[in-house]
């Protein structure tokens, strides 16, 4: 949702940005980057499993006596 | 050739056998051991007749049913009897050079049975399931390269799609249709943290600097991910094979322990409940140089009480007498038509205390005590108009539901009777895990 709310946010913006660019008066607007986020695709996470994870993990485990 | 093959088990833990594509899976997850397949034989209804991962080793090492070796639970207080013949051994006492890849013995003793070489790459990690293909075949390939000449058996024990599911960066992007994988609106995972297992994964492994992963899809696709990991490992094992001029020799057999569920039942990316997506296991043999009838898919009911015997028999070493499983070598090189049993009778003590009888038209499923699901104590399905058994028909079929829980206790009792048991194994340990877990909760 939010990703959805951001991407609109940016072709509204983009489209206004070409708007300005049309009035001749208006000067140092910046141009459009040139190779905007796909849209609606939101970034993978990263998984990070740091040893204190990994510790946790063998602790609940342990607690249930899957490993000894 | 050898007089006596190679023999490479490969166990690879909680693989389900529905995600891979030689199974039916619509996504390319396992082309390596698709090919497998296709070069061999590959078992269409193979069940663990216990689960989950010590019982069913247990069964694949020993050709025995659970409730005759008596290693019904994980984590539970049988132990295997030392008598009792284990596959290994028997292997080794011929004159096989034996090695395990494995960890399995740290936890039970008996795991370590007639191996010379014990080999345990997670001893470099903190929980042993994080040790990955790559770290196992490093020191299989080593062990292969160096063996000396004669047969060898070598066990391998793959831990990749068993949870934490922390695929390879690489894999990034594969088998994800899209969506927001750390949605907080997204509540469809709320109920499995009230699961110990699914708490400890909400508090490790799906947490991520972008937020917790929420999507069942996203972690499905983990799953899947870590699975196409495996495949290459597999790859890896046979150009190994390959380059050392034993793949002719060697007979490869990959099964599964159990599968997974992954949200099926109110089951959470575990490996309990005896639905046939945890109970139905994948079993492909390959073997160059044994006539096998490659590309046959055999569909008659086997079980995993039939690896042991299967594989003395292609050893040239006589089974044990009294075993609950038979080989099904001569079905793998046509010498005998395809032909397994009419029903599958397991159970499972771990989180559950439960008891299944599966036949091809339908499930029954006998519970000894309650479930933490809420689950009713007797469940039917037909199977034949409810594959992914959703519908519970006990209330709307009760002869044929009382019919099947006789054949259950009746087996049941001439089990016992024969092993000069006097009390159901899975009464007295009951359903292990959720004993302990309460204990500590108190």
């Amino acid at each position: 949702m939010l990703a959805s709310i951001g991407n609109a946010c940016y072709r509204n913006k983009i489209g206004l940005l070409r708007n300005m660019q049309q009035e001749p008066q208006k000067k140092n607007v910046p141009d459009p980057p040139a190779t905007p986020d796909p849209p609606g695709v939101p970034e993978e996470p990263v998984q990070v499993i740091r040893p204190e994870d990994e510790a946790i993990v063998v602790e609940r485990l342990r607690e249930l006596g899957y490993i000894d | 050739m050898q007089a006596k093959p190679n023999i490479i088990l490969i166990t690879a833990d909680s693989l389900r056998a529905n995600h891979l594509g030689c199974y039916g899976y619509p996504l390319p997850t396992s082309p390596h051991i698709d090919r497998l397949a296709c070069q061999g034989v590959l078992f269409e209804k193979m069940f663990a007749p216990g689960i989950p991962t010590q019982p069913s080793h247990t069964t694949i090492f020993t050709g025995l049913h659970p409730v005759t070796h008596g290693v019904v639970a994980h984590g539970g207080r049988a132990k295997l009897a030392r008598g009792t013949p284990f596959l290994a051994e028997m292997l080794l006492d011929e004159g096989y050079a034996t090695c395990a890849v494995d960890t399995l013995f740290r936890e039970r003793i008996w795991f370590g049975r007639g191996y010379e070489y014990l080999i345990d790459p997670s001893l470099h990690h903190l929980f042993y399931a994080s040790v990955t293909q790559e770290e196992l075949n490093d020191r299989a390939f080593q062990w292969i390269k160096t063996v000396p000449k004669g047969p060898f058996f070598m066990f391998i024990h793959y831990w990749d799609v068993h949870y934490p599911y922390v695929p390879p960066e690489r894999m990034r992007g594969l088998f994800y249709n899209g969506g927001n994988p750390t949605d907080r609106d997204n509540h469809a995972l709320d109920e499995w943290w009230d699961h110990p297992v699914g708490a400890m994964a909400r508090d490790t492994w799906l947490r991520t600097p972008s937020g917790l992963i929420t999507d069942p899809n996203y972690v499905t696709a983990l799953y899947d991910r870590e699975l196409h990991y495996l495949d290459e490992g597999i790859q890896a094992l046979e150009d190994t094979l390959e380059k050392q001029g034993m793949a002719e020799d060697t007979m490869i057999v990959l099964l599964a322990d159990h599968g997974e569920s992954m949200t099926d039942h109110r089951i959470f990316y575990d490996h309990y409940g005896l639905y046939d997506c945890t109970v139905r296991v994948p079993l492909i043999v390959r073997w160059p140089g044994g006539k096998l009838r490659t590309g046959t898919r055999i569909a008659p009911f086997r079980q995993l009480s039939d690896v042991m015997p299967t594989l003395l028999e292609a050893a040239g070493v006589a089974a044990p007498e009294e075993l609950d499983g038979s080989s099904f070598l001569k079905q793998l090189t046509g010498e005998e038509e395809p032909s397994g049993y009419d029903r599958v009778i397991g159970l499972e003590s771990t989180w559950q205390a439960k008891y299944y009888l599966r036949n091809n038209r339908y499930k029954f499923i006998l519970a000894r005590q309650p479930d933490l699901l809420g689950n009713p104590d007797r469940e039917l399905y037909d199977l034949e108009t409810d594959p992914g058994e959703t519908h519970n028909i006990a209330a709307d079929e009760p002869k044929l539901a009382a019919e099947m829980e006789t054949e259950i206790e009746t087996w049941l009792a001439e089990k016992l009777e024969a092993t000069g048991q006097t009390e159901d194994p899975v009464r007295k340990e009951g359903a292990v895990a959720v004993a302990i877990w309460e204990q500590h909760r108190v």
